[in-house]
C-alpha cells in the first residue's frame, strides 16, 4: 500500500523549552486512511502537525532529529510552501488564519498563491463554499462570521487549495455540539469520496470514533496507543487517567467490569443500547422509569429577592441584529446556573447586561434591585464579576501582582485592603512565587487563571464566568469546574456560560437554555436535561449516559441520570435485580 | 466601518479599479488647485452627485459626514486664525480675540470644502470597489505582489481590531476601570495605557500567526507567477471614463494654475465685497 507519511524517530523541543514537545515519534501513514490524533493538552499533538508541512524545522527554531516523509519528500529538504500544496493545514484557531478581506478571496488565496488558472479558481471556490454552505457569505470579512462559520471558511480555503492530505487540528473546537457533528460528518465524507489521506487532532471521541480508521492517543511528546478505534475503546482507563473524556458509553461499561468483567465495551450510543439492552433482559430488569427528580429532594430555593432580575429584556444592537428578545430571569443567591445555547443564541450578550456592559434596548435590568440604567459599569462590578473568554483581552499589566491588585485600585480600596485580598486570592488560586512574572509570559492555562483571579480580588457576591473551558482538555476544564463549585459553596453566585454539555450537567444545579435570543428552557439541570427535543432544536445534545438511559427507560432506568457515575449507580442496582 | 465596499452594478461599480483611481487623482488634484469655494461647492456637489447615481446608502454617508464633523470644525477654525495665504490687504469683519477678515472667512470655506471633497472621494472609491480589486490594480500599476497582499490583510484585520478593542475596553471596564473621564487629557492618558498593552501584546502573538497561514497557504511558493480569481481589464466604458477623466483634469489645471479661475481672490471674494459695499451704501 502507497504510504503517504512516513515519520522515523522523530523528536522535537522548541527553542528556549528544555523537555521535548514530540519525543522519537514513528508514524506511518497509508493513502486513503482517517486517523484521529487525540491526547491532553501538552501531549504534542499540534507540534506532530507541524511536523508534516514543514513548520518544523522551517519556521519553528529549535532541536529537530529523525526524518519526515511526505509523498517521498524529506520535509528538511523541500520548504513549507512546497509542502503545503501536498498537505493542506488547518489551524487550531481558525479567526488566526483568515487573511483576506471576504470569504471569497480567503478561498481563493491558495489556489492563487499557486498560480491555478482563474477560470479553476472559481470552479473550486464556488464548490467549497457550497459544500461548506457558506455561499450566502461570499462577499463578507470573514472576521465578521461567527466562530463556527470562520472554521468551515478556513476549512474551505483548505479545500480548494486541493491537498492530497488533510491535516486538521481541532477543527471544531468552536462549534456546538451538532454543529461540530455536521463539520466532522463533513470532513469524513470529504476524505472517504476523494480517498484522501486525514489527520484529525480532536478530542471529541464520542463523535469521531465511529467514522475514523485509527486512532493515535498522545501522551508527553509520545504516541502512546495506535490502533481501530474498536481496539482503543478497550483502554477507556488509561485515556481517562491521563485525562481524556472517552465516550461516556466506553466508560460506563468499563467501570462495570468491575463487577461484570464479560461486559464488551461499546464504541457508540447505539451498540451501548443493544450491549445493555442483552444485560438488563438477562437480569430481568424491568419497571417503570421513574425520574430522579421526583425522589431526589428538591433543593430549596431561598425565597428572598432576587439578586439578579430581568424583566421583558429585549437586545438590539446597532445594525439591527436582535440578540435578545423578551427575556424574563431571575437569578437568587448562591446559585450555579449554567447559561447555554448555540452559537450565536444571546448568551454573551444576556449575561453583558448583568454588569451593566450592555444596557437594555427594551425592557428593564435590575442587580441587587437598581435599575442597570442608572448606575455604571465600575459600580456594578463591585458585586458583579464577569470574566471574559479571552484572557488576552482581559490582561493588561506588567506583572501578575498589579493584574491582581488592578481592579481593587480601581475602586479606590486602602491599601491595607488591597494587600489582604491579594494574599487571600493568591492563596486559593496558587500563585505564589509568580507574583514577579509578566502575565504574557505565563503558559495559557495559567493566564486564564489569572484572569479570573483578577476578578476574584474585588470580591464579586456574584461571578459571571464566559466559556471557561474552550481550548481546554477535559482535565483542566474539569479542575476548573471544580474550583468554581469550591467558590459556590463559599456563598457565591456562579453563572457559567458553557456550550460543554457534560460539564454543564455536572456542576450547574440549574441550566438556562438559550435559542435565537429567548429562553427555551429554565430549571433544575436534571428537569431541563430530560427535555431532549427542545434540546435538540437548539443543536444541542444531553450527555452520551443520559440519551443512553432515555433510551433503556422501558427496563426502569430514570432518563435523567446526568453523569457516567450516577448511571454506574443505577445501571448496578437494575443490573442486581433490586 | 470607514472601508467597506457596498456591493452594486452601476456603471461606477463596473469600472476598472485603476480608472477609478485615476479620477480620485483627479478629484484631489482640482481640489488642490482650487481654493474659490464656489469651484469647490461645484466638485463636492458633483461627488454627491455620483453617490446618488451609485446608489450608495445615504445613511453610510451621513454618518460618514457626522464622523468626520469635528476634525471638519477644527480645521476650519484653525485655517481662519490662520490662513495658509498672505492676504495683502484684509477687510476687517469684526474682532473675536483677533481682528477677523471678510479674506480668511472666505478662504477657510474653501478650505473645509476641499477637506471634504478628498475624504468623501476616498470614501466613495472604497465603497464602490472591492479592496480586493484596489490592491490588485496597484499590483498591475507596479506594486509588488508581495505589499499588495500584505495591505490587503491589514484591510481584511481592521475589524478584528475594532473588535479587539472593544472587548479589551469592556473586560476593563468590568474591573472598575473608568474610561468616561470628562477630561480629555485623562481620558486620552486611560485609553493609552490601558488598551495600548494588551493590544500591542496581542499583536505580536497574531502577526506569527499571520505569517505562518499565509506560508501554510503557499504565499511564497512564486509571488510572480500568482494568478487572480478575479482579473481586471481595461475595456470601452473604461477608456472613455478615463478620457473623461483626462479632460477634467486638464481644465482643472487650467482654472487652478494657469489662469486661477479658481482662486478665491477672483471670484467669491470681489463678488462679496461687492455685496458688502452695495449694501452698506
Amino acid at each position: 500500500m502507497e504510504q503517504d507519511i512516513v515519520i522515523e524517530k522523530a523528536s522535537f523541543t522548541y527553542s528556549g523549552s528544555t523537555r521535548p514537545a514530540i519525543r522519537n515519534i514513528e508514524l506511518t501513514v497509508n493513502k486513503g486512511e482517517v486517523v484521529m490524533i487525540t491526547g491532553p493538552s501538552g501531549a504534542g499533538k499540534t507540534t506532530l502537525c507541524r511536523l508534516l508541512n514543514g513548520f518544523i524545522p522551517h519556521f519553528f527554531r529549535g532541536k529537530f532529529s529523525g526524518r519526515v516523509m511526505v509523498k517521498g519528500h524529506n520535509t528538511r529538504r523541500v520548504t513549507i510552501s512546497f509542502l503545503s500544496r501536498i498537505v493542506g493545514l488547518l489551524f487550531q484557531d481558525p479567526a488566526s488564519q483568515l487573511v483576506c478581506p471576504t470569504v471569497e478571496d480567503e478561498v481563493a488565496f491558495g489556489a492563487e498563491n499557486y498560480g491555478v488558472p482563474p477560470e479553476e479558481i472559481k470552479r473550486r471556490v464556488d464548490e467549497s463554499l457550497k459544500v461548506t454552505r457558506l455561499e450566502k457569505y461570499r462577499s463578507q470579512n470573514p472576521h465578521r462570521l461567527s466562530g463556527g462559520e470562520q472554521q468551515a471558511c478556513a476549512l474551505a480555503s483548505i479545500m480548494a487549495m486541493r491537498p492530497e492530505i488533510y491535516v486538521l487540528d481541532e477543527p471544531t473546537s468552536n462549534l456546538d455540539p451538532i454543529g461540530s457533528e455536521r463539520v466532522l460528518n463533513l470532513i469524513v465524507s470529504l476524505a472517504k469520496k476523494e480517498k484522501h489521506t486525514m489527520l484529525i487532532v480532536e478530542h471529541k471521541m464520542e463523535e469521531l470514533f465511529p467514522f475514523v480508521d485509527r486512532v493515535i492517543v498522545m501522551n508527553n511528546g509520545e504516541i502512546i496507543l495506535d490502533g481501530k478505534p474498536r481496539e482503543i475503546v478497550e483502554n477507556v482507563g488509561l485515556m481517562e487517567k491521563i485525562g481524556l473524556k472517552p465516550p461516556q458509553v466506553s466508560l460506563l461499561a468499563y467501570k462495570l467490569r468491575e463487577k461484570y468483567p464479560d461486559i464488551p465495551i461499546p464504541m457508540t450510543l447505539e451498540e451501548a443500547v443493544d450491549i445493555f439492552s442483552g444485560l438488563l433482559e438477562k437480569a430481568g430488569a424491568r419497571g417503570e422509569a421513574v425520574p430522579i427528580a421526583q425522589t431526589e429532594k428538591a433543593e430549596e430555593r431561598s425565597k428572598s429577592e432576587p439578586i439578579i432580575r430581568t424583566e421583558g429584556l429585549w437586545h438590539i444592537y446597532p445594525g439591527g441584529t436582535v440578540a435578545l428578545r423578551d427575556v424574563d430571569l431571575e437569578i437568587y443567591e448562591g446559585e450555579f446556573i449554567a447559561i447555554i445555547g448555540q452559537n450565536g443564541s444571546g448568551k454573551t450578550t444576556l449575561v453583558k447586561h448583568f454588569n451593566g456592559l450592555l444596557k437594555p434596548t427594551k425592557g428593564k435590568v435590575y442587580v441587587y434591585g437598581v435599575d442597570t440604567t442608572t448606575t455604571t459599569v465600575a459600580n456594578l462590578s463591585k458585586r458583579v464579576g464577569y470574566c471574559f473568554q479571552n484572557p488576552d483581552f482581559q490582561l493588561c499589566n506588567r506583572t501578575v501582582r498589579e493584574e491582581l491588585e488592578f481592579g481593587p485600585r480601581n475602586l479606590k480600596l486602602p491599601e491595607e485592603e488591597i494587600k489582604r485580598r491579594v494574599e487571600n486570592v493568591v492563596k486559593i488560586m496558587g500563585f505564589e512565587g509568580l507574583l514577579d512574572e509578566n502575565p504574557f509570559s505565563l503558559s495559557k492555562g495559567e493566564r486564564q487563571k489569572l484572569a479570573v483571579a483578577s476578578i476574584l480580588t474585588m470580591e464579586p457576591d456574584v461571578l459571571i464566568v464566559d466559556e471557561p473551558t474552550t481550548g481546554q482538555d477535559y482535565k483542566t476544564g474539569r479542575e476548573m469546574m471544580e474550583f468554581y463549585r469550591k467558590l459556590n459553596q463559599r456563598g457565591k453566585t456562579i453563572i457559567v456560560i458553557t456550550h460543554d454539555m457534560n460539564l454543564a450537567a455536572e456542576y450547574a444545579r440549574r441550566v438556562v437554555v438559550l435559542r435565537e435570543g429567548r429562553v427555551i428552557l429554565d430549571g433544575p439541570t436534571r428537569l431541563v436535561y430530560s427535555k431532549t427535543k427542545e434540546l435538540e432544536s437548539t443543536y444541542l445534545k444531553a450527555p452520551q449516559v443520559t440519551r443512553l438511559f432515555q433510551r433503556l427507560s422501558k427496563y426502569g432506568l430514570p432518563p435523567d441520570v446526568l453523569t457516567v457515575d450516577e448511571a454506574l449507580e443505577y445501571m448496578m442496582k437494575a443490573l442486581g435485580g433490586e | 466601518m470607514a472601508f467597506e465596499y457596498i456591493p452594486g452594478d452601476t456603471f461606477l461599480h463596473r469600472l476598472d479599479p485603476r480608472a477609478k483611481l485615476a479620477f480620485v487623482a483627479t478629484v484631489m488634484i482640482l481640489a488642490v488647485g482650487f481654493t474659490d469655494p464656489i469651484w469647490l461647492a461645484a466638485v463636492l456637489l458633483a461627488l454627491f452627485m455620483l453617490i446618488r447615481y451609485a446608489k450608495l446608502p445615504w445613511d453610510k454617508v451621513k454618518g460618514f459626514i457626522k464622523g468626520i464633523a469635528p476634525l471638519a470644525a477644527l480645521y476650519t477654525i484653525f485655517n481662519i486664525i490662520m490662513p495658509p495665504v498672505k492676504i495683502p490687504e484684509p477687510t476687517i469683519l469684526f474682532r473675536f480675540i483677533i481682528p477677523i477678515s471678510l479674506d480668511s472667512l472666505v478662504w477657510a470655506t474653501g478650505a473645509v470644502i476641499r477637506f471634504l471633497i478628498i475624504l468623501t472621494v476616498l470614501r466613495i472609491m472604497l465603497m464602490l470597489t472591492p479592496i480586493r480589486d484596489l490592491v490588485l490594480a496597484l499590483v498591475k500599476l507596479g506594486l509588488p505582489a508581495e505589499f499588495g497582499i500584505s495591505l490587503s490583510t491589514g484591510f481584511g484585520y481592521l475589524p478584528v481590531l475594532l473588535d479587539e478593542n472593544r472587548k479589551i475596553k469592556e473586560a476593563q471596564m468590568s474591573r472598575a476601570f473608568e474610561y468616561e473621564y470628562r477630561n480629555p487629557i485623562k481620558r486620552f492618558k486611560a485609553l493609552f495605557t490601558q488598551l495600548l498593552i494588551p493590544s500591542i501584546s496581542n499583536s505580536i502573538r497574531r502577526t506569527q500567526d499571520i505569517a505562518l497561514a499565509m506560508e501554510s497557504k503557499g504565499f511564497s511558493y512564486n509571488p510572480r507567477a500568482r494568478t487572480y480569481m478575479h482579473e481586471i481589464r481595461f475595456k470601452t466604458p473604461d477608456y472613455i471614463f478615463l478620457a473623461i477623466t483626462v479632460v477634467v483634469l486638464i481644465f482643472g489645471i487650467l482654472a487652478g494654475w494657469v489662469y486661477e479661475w479658481a482662486d478665491f481672490i477672483n471670484l467669491t471674494l470681489p463678488l462679496l465685497k461687492k455685496l458688502i459695499t452695495s449694501s452698506a451704501s
